[in-house]
């Protein structure tokens, strides 16, 4: 392992940030807004196949939005590198749910 | 390396998201929920991969600006749409479903057998089931907008209008059943009509549902004629129980039939088919009173009249299903109607058939709207239960006739019988029975049963009896007790036998009594006597014998068995017999039985027998025999009894007679018995000692000349005790006083008492008097006697009060005692010492508290004497002294209590003590005054010796004044001091030595007094003689022992030197005397008035010393005077 010195790491992690990007934190607030507009129709939401699935993606894609957000003040490799694996995480997800849609018909309502 | 692996990680992302898109272009029928929304957000999300690759590949940001709000906005439009398409689906869904309901209730409808039809609130049809419209013939498509004008008469369709208004207006649900002719046929229709509303309650039409109710109709019709002709029946039976024959039957059954028919009138016949004639059981109505014989004389058709079969009826009997006919006179069989009998518009016959057997028939005619076959299969029905009723009520007639002839026999039986029933009461009983009894017919059918007949004690025997009769375990026939009613038992003999049905069940028990008490008693007494028989001869220990001379054959009783022992067997011949007879006794028995044999007289004798276990018993035999002509015996019979006890008994009675008189020969006191003439029969030894009477000479002799006595008082002769037994029958004794005197003159003194000597009847046989000497008891109950009587005088004539205390009470008080309290004796009793007292003692006691503890000390045997107040009733108080002593009588504490007024004495002492005080005042003034007197003559002494110039009489006459003062310094104690006779010696010296030592001019100083004194009081006759010595002393030594201003002392003492024995020194330490000098023979004054004083007043040794100094030792009595104050 490569040594880091205090001098180092302080600068990786306190110094090493952008300034505040406004789009960033207005997508932020959309994001969240989707969350809360899902939670109050989850009842009916929760009648589409597999329901959790998408919603555990769009909620993983909302904390990428969050990180983005925070890389801009803290760590912001670090979560920056996060941020980017919660969108990849977010369409592996979304992968899934459309393989298991397409494919197995047992979650499907039946009428 | 955070680009590269951001750069990574968008590629894959990127990579997958177009993974998806190509994904749903393939699958996308597959996927229900994808649309274009999704396919635009997976184009966003490839644009945003895209975007983040280009940027952090640095090749472009051109595309950077456009990511930031598309997500967000793609993501929550795919979500709007999803809830939208849901929503859809959900609603397409609820369609079907819907539409599946409607599918099925259509169905439903469509396949009941109800008529359904839906009508709007102006009554038009809406629509219906297809039961409905093929019943108007329509199919249910054309019944929209029809009314019920276009189906029904006009009046049927106002009134389902006003149905409807009715039920649309009310709200409520009605059932309606009702009927309308359809194609000329009746259809019964049961209607349900239902408001219909839409949601807020308004009505909107109405719902109807009816369905046909025709078959239901007509079976419940049918019911309702079953029902009619079961009534019918149930009444025929009924009537069967009440009516009292079969006429009143016949009559109350065509009625019945009448009545189920409708039909104007009929009758009920049987038929005679030899004779071929019918004879009316029962015909009502017009026919009885319209139909007259033509002769008028009256009825041609009543019951039990006849009719000739023929015609209509005719052909009923012979139809066995009946028939009828609603136009009889076009009928074929139709022979007319008999003259006056009313128009017979129909017919109904139906046959009465019994056993396949045509007995009857039943006939009804008129009814209206005639006959159907619904009438005459209601009189089929019913002419089975009127053939079974008559012949019932015959049959019960018949039995009624047969009961009422078995029941006259079962009530005049000879012998009492009884039904029972199975809970074994009685149900019926017959006049013997009762009179056996006593009980009535009603008491024993009331709820009695045998049980309550039997006596309290056999109850449970003859229940167990009855138990094992039920079970069959053993018959019941048996001779018993009963309690009649009026307490009288009556013997009888019960015979029980059970009733039982066909399954064997028992049905009820007849009883069988018979009354036996007459030959019950008659065995009972022959029994009794039997019994009495046997248990005198075996009480008797007796048993006959009997020998029959000719056969040999003996014949014993049972009683001779046991009396000889022998296990039941008795000796058969005379040699056996022989055998067991005592050795000593064969002898006597042989000669004895020879002689009677001989002389033809009864034979008795005693004789002992040996019985097996060895006992001997005694045996009487007494017995005789009968002879034949030539004097031969034929027959010898006799008695033995067992006399063993008795002979055992007259041993014993010897014996104690003997003991007896061993006792009354050994007694100490004299014993004389007699009979009833009062002759001696017996006397004792002391008896003889005291009467000097011999034993010979005594008996035979009157006891009034054996036992004489006399009254020791006034020497009469006392009545003869033995006379006084036999009058009163009672043990008497004799007066204490009574003197016996002997034969030879001498006196006893004697106490004695007689007693009647009875026999086991208790017969008087005889008096026994028992006495014996108290001459010397008499002597001292005598002295006893005269002592107390010295006792009760002192007692009564005591001067003094005496009184008993018992438990804290006074009483016995003597007559002293009452007068002195002032009380009576009535008065005195029951009361307490302490209310004879004031409520305290002078002391302040409470006088009950006193009271109890003098009594308590003196009953624990501390005899007690103290003064106390008393208290008479009339409130006057005296002092008394009281003495408590203890005695015992009987065994028991009390207390005496003395009691002597001294109230004189208490005065007396008073007065005295008064008296004393004054003198003693006087005697102190007199002795004030000597001192008073002597001090005045001293006074003047010294006055006189101022004046005198000569020492010698100046000293002479101080010396007198000392002397004076010496002597009054005496008296001023006596008066002063506590006593008037004696002096306080110690007071008296010290003080006397004062007023020397001042008054002889030297200083203490120089010459220091010391007085050692006892203390010691002494009478002035030696006080006053001391004094004067001690002040002869003191004035020597002050004046002679310490010259020229020489210091010392001069000591005093007196002391007790033995009992009674004072000695009394004066000490100096001063010059003493001259060599030589004899103080005693001196001639001073001083010194002889020393030696005179000592010697002659005093009696006193004088001792004089002068060893350093001079001592002075004087030695006398105390008692030389006697007190004289």
């Amino acid at each position: 392992m490569p040594s880091v010195s205090s001098k180092g790491l302080a600068h990786l992690l306190f110094f090493n940030y952008k300034m505040v990007e406004i789009p960033e934190i207005i997508t932020l607030v959309l994001g969240v807004a989707g969350l809360f507009f899902v939670g109050a129709n989850r009842q009916q939401l929760r009648k589409v196949p597999f329901f959790e699935l998408i919603f555990f993606s769009y909620k993983i894609l909302v904390v990428s939005w969050l990180l983005t957000v925070l890389e801009g003040f803290i760590l912001g490799d670090i979560l920056n590198l996060l941020e980017h694996v919660g969108y990849l995480l977010c369409s592996s997800l979304l992968a899934v749910w459309c393989w298991k849609t397409a494919f197995n018909d047992k979650g499907q309502r039946k009428g | 390396m955070n680009a590269a692996a951001t750069v990574l990680l968008d590629a894959t992302a990127c990579v997958i998201i177009f993974f998806c898109i190509v994904l749903v272009s393939l699958r996308r029928k597959s996927i229900q929920l994808l649309d274009s929304s999704f396919i635009l957000l997976l184009l966003a999300m490839a644009f945003f991969s895209l975007s983040n690759l280009l940027e952090w590949t640095s090749i472009s940001n051109a595309l950077d600006p456009y990511e930031d709000f598309l997500l967000p906005f793609m993501w929550s439009f795919w979500f709007f749409a999803l809830l939208k398409k849901i929503q859809l689906i959900e609603l397409e869904r609820a369609h079907d479903e819907l539409q599946i309901s409607e599918n099925r209730t259509r169905a439903l409808l469509e396949n009941l057998p109800q008529k359904i039809f839906l009508k709007d609130i102006h009554s038009e049809y809406l629509t219906c089931n297809k039961n409905f419209a093929s019943d108007v013939e329509m199919v249910p498509e054309e019944i929209a907008g029809k009314t019920d004008y276009d189906f029904y008469p006009a009046e049927m369709a106002e009134k389902y209008r006003k149905d409807d208004h009715r039920i649309l207006e009310s709200g409520e649900a009605e059932e309606i059943e009702e009927k309308y002719f359809m194609n000329h046929r009746e259809i019964w229709v049961h209607t349900v009509k239902t408001p219909v509303t839409d949601e807020n309650g308004r009505a909107i039409g109405i719902l109807g549902i009816f369905w046909d109710i025709t078959e239901r109709k007509k079976a419940e019709e049918s019911i309702i004629r079953q029902n009619a002709t079961l009534s019918g029946i149930l009444e025929i039976l009924d009537q069967t129980l009440t009516t009292v024959n079969d006429e009143s039957l016949g009559s109350a059954c065509l009625s019945v039939i009448e009545k189920i028919t409708e039909s104007e009138f009929g009758f009920i016949g049987e038929t005679d088919k030899q004779k071929g004639i019918l004879g009316f059981t029962a015909i009502r109505g017009r026919v009885w009173e319209a139909c007259l014989l033509p002769d008028k004389s009256g009825h041609s058709l009543r019951s039990g009249e006849k009719l000739v079969i023929r015609g209509l009826i005719k052909e009923a009997l012979d139809n066995k299903t009946g028939f009828f006919t609603n136009d009889p006179p076009a009928h074929p069989f139709a022979t007319g109607i008999p003259d006056g009998h009313p128009e017979l518009k129909n017919f109904l016959g139906v046959p009465l058939i019994s056993a396949d057997q045509t007995i009857g028939m039943i006939g009804l005619a008129n009814r209206p709207g005639g006959y159907s076959t619904q009438e005459i299969e209601a009189v089929q029905a019913i002419a089975p239960v009127i053939v079974k009723s008559l012949t019932s009520k015959r049959a019960e007639k018949a039995l009624r006739d047969s009961e009422e002839n078995l029941r006259a026999y079962f009530n005049n039986l000879a012998v009492g019988t009884a039904q029972i029933d199975i809970k074994g009461h009685f149900v019926k009983v017959n006049n013997r029975f009762c009179g056996i009894t006593g009980y009535s017919r009603e008491e024993l059918c009331g709820g009695m049963s045998p049980l309550d007949l039997d006596l309290p004690e056999e109850r449970d025997i003859d229940f167990e009896r009855i138990t094992r009769f039920f079970k069959g375990e053993a018959p019941y026939n048996v001779e018993k007790r009963y309690v009649r009613k009026d307490g009288k038992i009556v013997w009888v003999h019960v015979t029980v036998a059970t009733v039982r049905d066909d399954n064997n069940h028992i049905v009820f028990t007849a009883a069988v009594i018979e009354d036996i008490t007459e030959r019950k008693h008659a065995e009972e007494a022959l029994k009794n006597s039997e019994e009495r028989l046997r248990l005198a001869q075996q009480i008797a220990r007796m048993g006959f014998w009997d020998v029959d001379m000719s056969s040999g054959e003996l014949t014993t009783s049972e009683e001779l068995v046991w009396i000889y022992g022998h296990n039941g067997i008795f000796p058969k011949t005379l040699k056996e017999f022989f055998d067991i007879v005592h050795p000593d006794d064969i002898p006597k028995i042989e000669r004895l039985r020879e002689e009677a044999m001989k002389d033809h007289h009864p034979f008795e004798y005693d004789f002992r027998i040996r019985r097996p276990s060895g006992e001997i018993r005694w045996i009487y035999n007494k017995g005789s025999a009968e002879f034949d002509a030539k004097g031969h015996p034929i027959r010898v019979f006799g008695i033995n009894i067992d006399i063993t006890e008795r002979k055992r008994a007259e041993e014993a009675l010897l014996a104690n007679e003997e003991r007896l008189r061993t006792i009354l020969n050994s007694l100490a006191d004299a014993v004389i018995a007699t009979d009833t003439s009062g002759v001696v029969k017996s006397i004792n030894p002391a008896a003889e000692r005291l009467t000097g009477w011999r034993n010979g000479q005594a008996l035979g002799k009157p006891m009034v000349e054996v036992f004489v006595i006399v009254d020791s008082d006034s020497g009469e002769t006392v009545p003869d005790p033995i006379s006084r037994v036999f009058h009163t029958g009672t043990m008497i004794g004799l007066a204490s006083n009574t003197k016996l005197i002997s034969r030879d003159g001498r006196k006893f003194h004697i106490a004695d008492s007689a007693a009647p000597i009875r026999d086991v009847r208790g017969e008087i046989t005889g008096v026994v008097l028992v006495f014996r000497d108290v001459t010397e008891e008499y002597g001292i109950r005598e002295a006893l006697r005269e002592s107390e009587e010295r006792y009760r005088l002192f007692y009564e004539n005591s001067p003094f009060a005496l009184l008993a205390v018992k438990s804290n009470i006074l009483c016995n008080p003597n007559p002293s005692a009452l007068k002195l309290y002032g009380i009576s004796a009535k008065e005195l009793k029951n009361t307490p010492p302490w209310e004879l007292s004031p409520e305290r003692q002078p002391d302040g006691c409470s006088s009950r508290d006193k009271a109890i503890y003098y009594i308590k000390e003196a009953l624990a045997g501390r005899p007690q004497y103290f003064e106390w107040v008393h208290q008479r009733r009339d409130g006057s108080q005296f002092d008394a002294e009281v003495a408590l002593t203890r005695i015992y009588l009987k065994g028991e504490p009390q207390i005496t209590a003395t009691v002597i007024d001294i109230t004189d004495r208490k005065k007396a002492l008073e007065s005295l003590k008064a008296s004393l005080h004054e003198k003693e005042t006087l005697l102190q003034e007199i002795y004030h005054r000597t001192k008073n007197n002597m001090m005045v003559i001293s006074s003047f002494l010294e006055l006189q010796a101022a004046s005198v110039e000569n020492e010698e009489v100046d000293r002479i006459i101080h010396d007198s004044v000392t002397r004076i003062r010496t002597m009054s310094l005496a008296h001023e104690m006596l008066y002063k001091g506590r006593s008037l006779s004696r002096i306080n010696m110690r007071e008296y010296i010290t003080d006397l030595g004062q007023l020397l030592s001042t008054g002889s001019g030297i200083s203490p100083e120089q010459v220091r007094l010391q007085f050692d004194i006892e203390e010691i009081e002494l009478l002035i006759d030696i006080a006053i003689p001391c004094g004067l010595i001690i002040n002869e002393l003191l004035s020597n030594c002050f004046k002679y022992a310490f010259p020229d201003q020489r210091k010392g002392f001069v000591a005093i003492g007196l002391s007790k030197i033995g009992e009674k024995q004072v000695e009394m020194s004066v000490k100096d330490n001063g010059v003493g005397l001259p060599e030589g000098f004899d103080i005693m023979q001196t001639d001073t004054l001083g010194v002889q008035l020393v030696t005179q004083i000592a010697r002659h007043q005093l009696h006193a040794t004088i001792s004089v010393s002068s060893k350093n100094g001079l001592c002075w030792n004087i030695a006398f009595r105390e008692d030389l005077y006697s007190e004289r104050v």
